[in-house]
C-alpha cells in the first residue's frame, strides 16, 4: 500500500525530483522490461551493453520489436561484426524490412567500432548492433556522444567473462542476461536514471 | 524499321521533312552508309588457322573468312555441317555487346567528318555529309578522309551514299558502293536490290516472296492502299523513309563523355593537407564540368603521381550518381587517411568516364526523409571508402526449401512469402554434432522441444538435401535449431542455426 502511494508522489509533476528529467525512452515491446526500465523503454541515444554467457540464449529476440518498430518508421539498422550470418528469413518473419539492414564486416576489430561511431552518428542509422572483441571505457564513451548525436541506439553484445570483477563501463544501461525457461532473466547491472527493480524475466 | 542504337539518344535529328515538297531550292542531304561486313570477325583476335566463322546463338554460321568461304562454308550454314567441311575450322562465339563497341569506335572517328553520325547496328554506320562537302573538297576528299581514318581500325568496309539512310544502308548492304544524288533517283537505282536486304522480319519476308516479289522494283509496283491492306501500314511506311517521302529521324551518335584534369603541386609532400587542398581544386573543376553537361558521376579515380614510382590510383564510389565536391572530398580523404602512400606527390590527376545524366534527389516538403536517405547513403559510401566494398553487404532472403540456399548477400529488391520459425543466426556451413553417452552434445546435452520439420528438396541440381529439423536447447539456455541428416546412413546431427 505504502509503495502505491510513493508511487503517485513520484509521478506528480509539482514533486521535484533533483535529477534532470529523462527523455522518453523507446518502447522495448515487452511490458515487464518497460516498467522497470527508467526512461519507460530503451534509452534514446545511448548504448546499451548485454552481456550474456552464450550466444543464441535469446539476446537478439529483445531487440526484435525495437528493430520491427524502426523498420516501420524507415531508420536503418546495422549488424556489425555479427558472429554468424544474420538469416534473412528470420528477420522477415519478424516483419523486419531487409532493404534497412546492413551487414558490415570489416578487416580490423578497431574498424568494426569506428564503423559504430560514423553509423551512430547519423540520424538515418535508428540502431546499431555490434559483438566488439575489446572494449575499453573510452570507446563506450565516444560511441556513446555519437549516439547521443545521432538520437540512435547503440548496442554491444559481450560474451561473459570467467571472472566476473570488471570495471564499471560507462555505457547508459548494462543488462546481464541469463536463460529461463521459457524465457530470459535480465539482471540490470547499470542503469541512468535509476532502475526500478534490479531483476526482470521475459517471457516469450 | 532500322535498328535504334543502343547508345543513349541525345538528340533527333529529322533530315527530310518539309524539304520533300521543294526538291530542286535546297540541297538534299546526302547520307553516306559505312557497312563492315567481317566485324562479327574482325573482333576476335587472330587464330592459327584462317579457315574461321562466327557462329551465332542460333548455332548457325554467321559470318566466314575468305579461307573459309574457298572451302564452301556459307553463311546461315548450320555449325556442324562448317565443321564437317573443314578439320582446321576456327569456330568463334558471336559477340554482339563488342561488336557494338567496336561499331562505336568506328562512329567516334566518323565523328571528325560531320556532327550527324548515327549507329545502325550490327555492323553499320551512316552519316550526314552534305555539310561537309566544300570543307573536304567534294565527295572524293571525305572518300580519302574516311580510308585515312578507318584504316588503322583494320575493317574493311563497303561504302554507299543515298539522299536517305534507309536507302544507303539498303545499298552498302548490296555492296553497290555508288552515290546517289536526287530523291527522285531512288527509286530506279533500289529497283534491282533483293528482297531480303530489307530490316523486316523473316515472317513477312516469307509472305512476300510467296506473292512472287522478289525484287524492291516489284514492291514498287504494286499500289500503296493493297500493299498497306494485306501486309501492314509499317511495310508501306518503312519503304517511304527508304525513298525519303517521309521523314526518318536517326538517333545521333554522341562520343561518351570524359572529364581528366591535371594539377602538379609546388613541391613534393606527403602532407594530407596540401594533397587534400589539391583535390579539392579538381574535384570543384569536375562538378562545374558535370553541371555543364547536367551530369553525375558514380565513380571517380584520382591519381598521385609520384618522382620516380608511377603513380598510386585511389578508387572512389559513389552509391548515387551526384555532383557534390565536398562528398568526395570527404571520400578521398577516408580513402587516403586508411592507404599509405609509397612516396611524396608531386601531383594529382582526376579522371572520370562514368558520366550519367543527373537526377536530383527528390525533396519532401513536410518531412526530411529525403536528407534522411541522402545521409544514410552518404554513411554508406564513407565506410566503404574507408572499409572496402567487401565489407558492406546487404542480405536477402531466396524462394528455397533448403535453409542454407534462403539466403544471400546482395542488394535487396524482394521478399518471400513463406514464414516459417526460423532461426536468427545460421552457421554456414552446418556444424557436425557429437554424442556423449548416446545422446546430442553441444556444450551439454541437448533437449528437442518441437519437430520434425522435413526439408527435402533440390535434387534437381545437385544439392539435394533430405533433413528433419529441430528445436532443441542445451544446459545453458541456448536454443538450436538442429538437423538429422537422412542421406547418410548412421545417426548423424547438425547444428544449423542458433535462436539469438
Amino acid at each position: 500500500m505504502a509503495d502505491i502511494a510513493v508511487d503517485i508522489k513520484l509521478s506528480s509533476p509539482r514533486l521535484w525530483r533533483g535529477l534532470e528529467p529523462l527523455p522518453p525512452g523507446l518502447p522495448t515491446g515487452f511490458a515487464v522490461l518497460d516498467a522497470a526500465l527508467p526512461t519507460r523503454g530503451w534509452p534514446a541515444g545511448s548504448v546499451i551493453e548485454v552481456i550474456t554467457p552464450a550466444w543464441g540464449i535469446g539476446e537478439l529476440r529483445l531487440f526484435l520489436p525495437l528493430m520491427q518498430r524502426l523498420s516501420q518508421q524507415g531508420r536503418h539498422t546495422a549488424w556489425i561484426t555479427p558472429p554468424y550470418v544474420p538469416y534473412a528469413p528470420a528477420l522477415i518473419r519478424a516483419g523486419i524490412s531487409l532493404a534497412g539492414v546492413v551487414v558490415i564486416q570489416p578487416q580490423h576489430p578497431q574498424q568494426a567500432l569506428w564503423s559504430m561511431e560514423r553509423l551512430l552518428r547519423t540520424t538515418a542509422c535508428g540502431l546499431a548492433v555490434a559483438w566488439p572483441q575489446q572494449l575499453t571505457s573510452p570507446t563506450i564513451r565516444r560511441l556513446q556522444l555519437a549516439a547521443h548525436r545521432g538520437h540512435s541506439l547503440g548496442v554491444l553484445f559481450r560474451r561473459q567473462h570467467a571472472n566476473p570483477r570488471r570495471r564499471t563501463m560507462p555505457a547508459a544501461l548494462s543488462l546481464r542476461l541469463d536463460a529461463v525457461e521459457n524465457g530470459l532473466a535480465i539482471e540490470f547491472l547499470k542503469a541512468r536514471g535509476g532502475c526500478r527493480q534490479p531483476r526482470v524475466t521475459v517471457d516469450w | 524499321m532500322i535498328a535504334k542504337p543502343s547508345r543513349p539518344v541525345t538528340a533527333v535529328r529529322a533530315p527530310a521533312d518539309s524539304r520533300a515538297v521543294s526538291p530542286d531550292r535546297e540541297p538534299q542531304p546526302l547520307w553516306l552508309c559505312i557497312r563492315f561486313p567481317r566485324l562479327a570477325l574482325d573482333i576476335h583476335p587472330p587464330g592459327n588457322s584462317p579457315v574461321r566463322a562466327v557462329i551465332d546463338a542460333n548455332n548457325s554460321v554467321h559470318s566466314v573468312s575468305a579461307a573459309a568461304r574457298a572451302v564452301g562454308i556459307e553463311t546461315g550454314m548450320p555449325a556442324g555441317a562448317a565443321a564437317a567441311l573443314s578439320s582446321v575450322l576456327q569456330s568463334l562465339p558471336r559477340d554482339t555487346r563488342r561488336e557494338l563497341r567496336a561499331l562505336e569506335q568506328a562512329a567516334r572517328r566518323c565523328c571528325q567528318l560531320t556532327p550527324t553520325v548515327s549507329l545502325a547496328p550490327p555492323d553499320a554506320v551512316v552519316l550526314e555529309v552534305r555539310g561537309s562537302l566544300k570543307l573536304f573538297g567534294g565527295f572524293e576528299g571525305i572518300q580519302s578522309t574516311l580510308q585515312a581514318t578507318l584504316s588503322p581500325l583494320g575493317h574493311d568496309y563497303h561504302w554507299a551514299a543515298a539522299p536517305t539512310p534507309g536507302a544507303s544502308l539498303l545499298l552498302a548492304r548490296c555492296r553497290r558502293e555508288i552515290k546517289i544524288e536526287g530523291r527522285e533517283r531512288l527509286r530506279s537505282a533500289l529497283g534491282g536490290l533483293p528482297l531480303h536486304t530489307l530490316d523486316i522480319d523473316a515472317n513477312l519476308l516469307m509472305r512476300l516472296h510467296k506473292t512472287g516479289i522478289r525484287q524492291l522494283r516489284d514492291l514498287w509496283r504494286l499500289p500503296r492502299a493493297g500493299l498497306a491492306r494485306r501486309f501492314g501500314p509499317e511495310l508501306v511506311a518503312y519503304l517511304d523513309r527508304i525513298r525519303g517521302e517521309r521523314p526518318d529521324p536517326c538517333a545521333l551518335y554522341r562520343p561518351p563523355l570524359k572529364f581528366r584534369s591535371q594539377l602538379e603541386l609546388p613541391a613534393a609532400t606527403v602532407e594530407h593537407a596540401t594533397i587534400l587542398a589539391a583535390a579539392n581544386k579538381l574535384f570543384r573543376k569536375l562538378v562545374r564540368f558535370l553541371r555543364r553537361h547536367d551530369a553525375g558521376t558514380a565513380t571517380v579515380c584520382v591519381r598521385l603521381f609520384h618522382l620516380r614510382s608511377s603513380f598510386t590510383p585511389i578508387h572512389i564510389g559513389t552509391r548515387q550518381h551526384a555532383r557534390d565536391a565536398a562528398h568526395l572530398l570527404h571520400l578521398f580523404d577516408q580513402a587516403l587517411q586508411c592507404g599509405t602512400l609509397p612516396e611524396s606527390v608531386t601531383g594529382l590527376e582526376v579522371l572520370c568516364a562514368d558520366i550519367r545524366s543527373f537526377i536530383p534527389a527528390r525533396q519532401d516538403l513536410f518531412r526530411n526523409t529525403a536528407t534522411q536517405a541522402q545521409d544514410w547513403q552518404h554513411t554508406l559510401d564513407e565506410l566503404e571508402a574507408r572499409l572496402g566494398g567487401e565489407a558492406i553487404r546487404h542480405i536477402e532472403s531466396v524462394d528455397d526449401h533448403r535453409p542454407e540456399n534462403a539466403w544471400m548477400h546482395r542488394v535487396p529488391t524482394g521478399r518471400s512469402a513463406k514464414l516459417r520459425q526460423r532461426p536468427l543466426w545460421l552457421l554456414s556451413p552446418p556444424q557436425r554434432l557429437t554424442h556423449r553417452d548416446r545422446r546430442l552434445w553441444y556444450r551439454g546435452y541437448l533437449t528437442l522441444h518441437s519437430g520434425p520439420e522435413r526439408i527435402e528438396s533440390g535434387w534437381w541440381d545437385g544439392q539435394d538435401c533430405r533433413r528433419d529439423y529441430y528445436n532443441a536447447s542445451n544446459p545453458q539456455g541456448a536454443r538450436l535449431w538442429i538437423f538429422q541428416d537422412l542421406k547418410q546412413q548412421s545417426d548423424t546431427w547438425y547444428l544449423h542455426g542458433l535462436f539469438g
